[in-house]
């Protein structure tokens, strides 16, 4: 695909939170997200970085999908900064979720500062073939 | 000292950053700014050592190739698509895939052959040891009577 392509920088989007009262400390970002969908499932592809796997929550209420992730161990902090090219925060989400969604059956899983939520659709929403009978 | 911005032909113009520990100096700020090599990085000093930090996420270690050479230190790698994506359509895209590679020259002189790297949870964090020369010392001072 665009696999010799280099990479460039994407900058970090800070999250407003004024409207999210629970995050209150900190900084606060958008992770980049991927929404890849097959005919059986939608992938969710969410980076995080810093975030350890018992540090990111998914969770769905009211037909959304919200998922924060607290960074574990960013900089030191005595450490003394000479040099800074992006801040180190928590992220924050929300997804709407389709009807099409099999709420029980979604699975995440984290590597590499990634969360990766595959979400299976009802079987009623997958396509399928009907068959056709033979009319009188 | 000019920051190897450049790889790609993307880079940026030549800066400048010196060692100064822990002196109140206004941090060199970049968060924010348009376009530069991947990944962004953060330089850090402590008392005997410098850290380069890196946001990689998604890059696996195996795909990470971090050198050092005199005082410049060199980040590549790949970050490849997850595998899973085939037969789909995507509905959005903001995670670039492909190669990287950026060097940076560390801003004092450095003992590289003590480098150490750690790599979790898609942060990669390079502790190089400063060399003897360039860690703080004091400097007694001799009171002259009179």
């Amino acid at each position: 695909m665009d696999e010799n392509r280099e990479i460039a920088v994407a900058q970090k989007e800070a999250l407003d939170t004024s409207f999210h009262r629970e995050l209150r400390s900190g900084n606060w970002f958008v992770p980049a997200t991927d929404i890849y969908e097959t005919q059986d499932k939608v992938m969710l592809i969410i980076d995080m970085p810093g975030v350890c796997y018992d540090c990111a929550h998914v969770n769905i209420a009211d037909g959304e999908l919200v998922v924060t992730g607290h960074v574990s161990h960013g900089e030191d902090e005595d450490d003394y900064v000479l040099y800074r090219e992006y801040d180190v925060g928590h992220y924050h989400r929300h997804f709407g979720l389709p009807e099409s969604i099999d709420r029980l059956k979604i699975e995440a899983v984290m590597a590499d500062g990634v969360l990766l939520l595959t979400m299976p659709k009802e079987e009623s929403a997958k396509p399928r073939r009907i068959p056709i009978k033979v009319g009188g | 000292m000019v920051d190897v911005l450049r790889q790609g032909g993307r880079g940026t113009s030549n800066r400048q950053i010196r060692a100064n520990q822990k002196r109140p100096r206004p941090v060199r700020s970049d968060a924010g700014r348009g376009t530069r090599v991947f990944p962004s990085i953060i330089i850090s000093a402590k008392e005997d050592a410098l850290i380069v930090r890196a946001e990689l996420a998604g890059v696996k270690k195996e795909d990470l190739n971090i050198s050092i050479s005199g005082d410049t230190l060199t980040i590549q790698g790949v970050r490849h698509p997850s595998k899973d994506l085939t037969g789909g359509w995507y509905h959005r895209r903001e995670r670039e895939t492909g190669e990287f590679s950026r060097a940076i020259q560390l801003p004092a002189a450095v003992d590289g052959e003590q480098a150490e790297a750690s790599y979790s949870a898609g942060v990669l964090a390079v502790h190089v040891p400063l060399r003897e020369a360039a860690k703080p010392r004091g400097i007694p001072v001799r009171v002259e009577e009179g």
